[in-house]
């Protein structure tokens, strides 16, 4: 890894915890706003599930990463491509606490079906926002101008991974 | 250009430029040439000239939202508008039925409202975090305000217009239609503002923001607006309520709706119509 990529990876790291905090806090709320807030211990456990969830389906799609940074001819360092992907699944946390009210405002009104049909498209739109974080933080000096290409590879590993997942798991 | 004693300032192009050569003007500027935006009146000085520049300056609302300044003020006045917007378009809605109903839709709308921006509001902030733009919640809370309180002044708008179809002895669905799109309306009146007022931040982002926000906006207001029912209320209904048992939300309305219009009904029959206000309206 060459000296310029040194400091934007140094920048990545900072605010680690809060980072990592967000992406947790994103799919728990949303997962117990999808599971019901009234229904007992339901909710809470939607919630631990859509964290996992997320978190399985980033650490399984992670070889991915340096796999296709290998093929580039980069070599970037475990830690800068591990907080490249806590920032992107931080983007996809703030857009589930976003739209959180919402699910709960449907889920009040005891129509799981479209609750759950609203979180499945708020998945697909963090998901999108999570892919132009990663692009943007791979980007800012870890990999240049191949980032582009390594996110749609990751991409490819891990929206199957997570869809997968989530039906496993969340669908019903 | 004229010339010749007494000097007086001329107008090319429309511009201001020969208005800072012209000495001692004898006559004033001519309303034709807009002041540039620095030298028009106070940008706040109080409630009624914050609700002044809600109603016709929005750029000028906007500008100060971006730059943080002054957001209470603007905030009392967003809300002191829909408030009394809300509940004039409220009781416009609800005079269809007439008595306490009227009353019942004039608190309910402005309430609505609030709480569209309640659920609305953070995810504005959320989505700015996710897609790095500067987030703050008070901010994004005075834009949704106002975005609503615009919103209510259009609604203040088409009360003449449903008057006007409750003279006209519409009928109760027409009468719904009516309502529905003046609400949808107005609600494009608020899209309009909060994309304006995204945009007022030069960081890139802004359409994916924009697109987020609309669609929870626009389920948030729907639904909302369709859990508070009932606003009109049927003729025939035997007395005003304030609010119905919940019914699903308006998705499944919809729905239910739609196939109901193939012809595939869900319930045996429908509620047979009383004799309150005579006529199944």
């Amino acid at each position: 890894m060459s000296q310029q990529a040194l400091e934007p990876e140094a920048n990545l790291q900072a605010g680690w915890t809060r980072t990592g905090w967000v992406a947790v806090a994103g799919p728990v709320v949303a997962g117990m706003a999808n599971g019901g807030v009234d229904a007992a211990g339901s909710g809470l456990v939607d919630g631990a599930l859509a964290a996992g969830v997320l978190q399985l389906t980033v650490l399984t799609a992670m070889p991915a990463l340096f796999v296709g940074a290998a093929l580039s001819g980069e070599s970037p360092s475990i830690a800068a491509l591990g907080a490249a992907t806590l920032r992107a699944l931080a983007a996809l946390s703030w857009v589930l606490l976003g739209v959180a009210p919402l699910l709960v405002l449907l889920e009040a009104t005891r129509t799981d079906r479209h609750t759950q049909t609203l979180f499945g498209y708020a998945l697909l739109a963090g998901a999108i926002v999570a892919l132009r974080a990663l692009a943007a933080h791979l980007g800012n000096g870890v990999l240049g101008a191949r980032a582009t290409w390594l996110v749609w590879a990751w991409a490819l590993v891990a929206v199957p991974i997570g869809t997968g997942l989530f039906q496993q798991t969340l669908g019903r | 250009m004229h010339a010749g004693p007494p000097q007086l300032p001329s107008m090319v192009d429309g511009t201001t430029a020969v208005w800072q050569h012209a000495t001692e003007p004898a006559l004033p500027p001519a309303r034709s040439n807009p002041p540039p935006a620095s030298s028009g009146p106070p940008a706040h000085s109080g409630l009624g000239a914050d609700f002044d520049a809600l109603l016709r300056h929005p750029d000028r609302v906007l500008t100060r939202v971006a730059a943080d300044d002054e957001l209470a003020g603007l905030a009392r006045a967003a809300l002191a508008t829909i408030a009394v917007a809300g509940a004039v378009f409220g009781g416009a809605v609800g005079a269809y039925y007439g008595g306490v109903q009227v009353v019942y839709a004039a608190v309910k709308l402005p309430l609505v409202l609030l709480a569209t921006a309640a659920v609305s509001a953070p995810a504005l902030t959320a989505f700015n975090c996710a897609l790095g733009r500067p987030a703050q919640l008070r901010r994004d809370l005075a834009l949704f305000l106002i975005a609503l309180a615009r919103m209510s002044l259009a609604l203040v708008g088409a009360v003449p217009f449903l008057r006007l179809c409750e003279l006209a002895d519409v009928g109760y669905h027409a009468a719904v239609l009516a309502t529905v799109t003046a609400y949808a309306g107005a609600g494009l009146v608020a899209v309009a503002t909060l994309v304006r007022g995204l945009r007022s931040t030069a960081r890139p982002g802004s359409s994916l923001a924009a697109v987020g926000l609309v669609t929870v906006f626009a389920i948030a207001a729907a639904q909302l607006a369709w859990t508070a029912r009932p606003w009109l209320l049927r003729p025939r209904a035997p007395a005003p309520v304030f609010l119905r048992a919940l019914e699903g939300d308006l998705g499944a309305a919809l729905e239910g709706s739609a196939d109901s219009a193939r012809g595939e009904f869900r319930r045996g029959s429908a509620p047979l119509p009383s004799t309150v206000h005579g006529g199944d309206q």
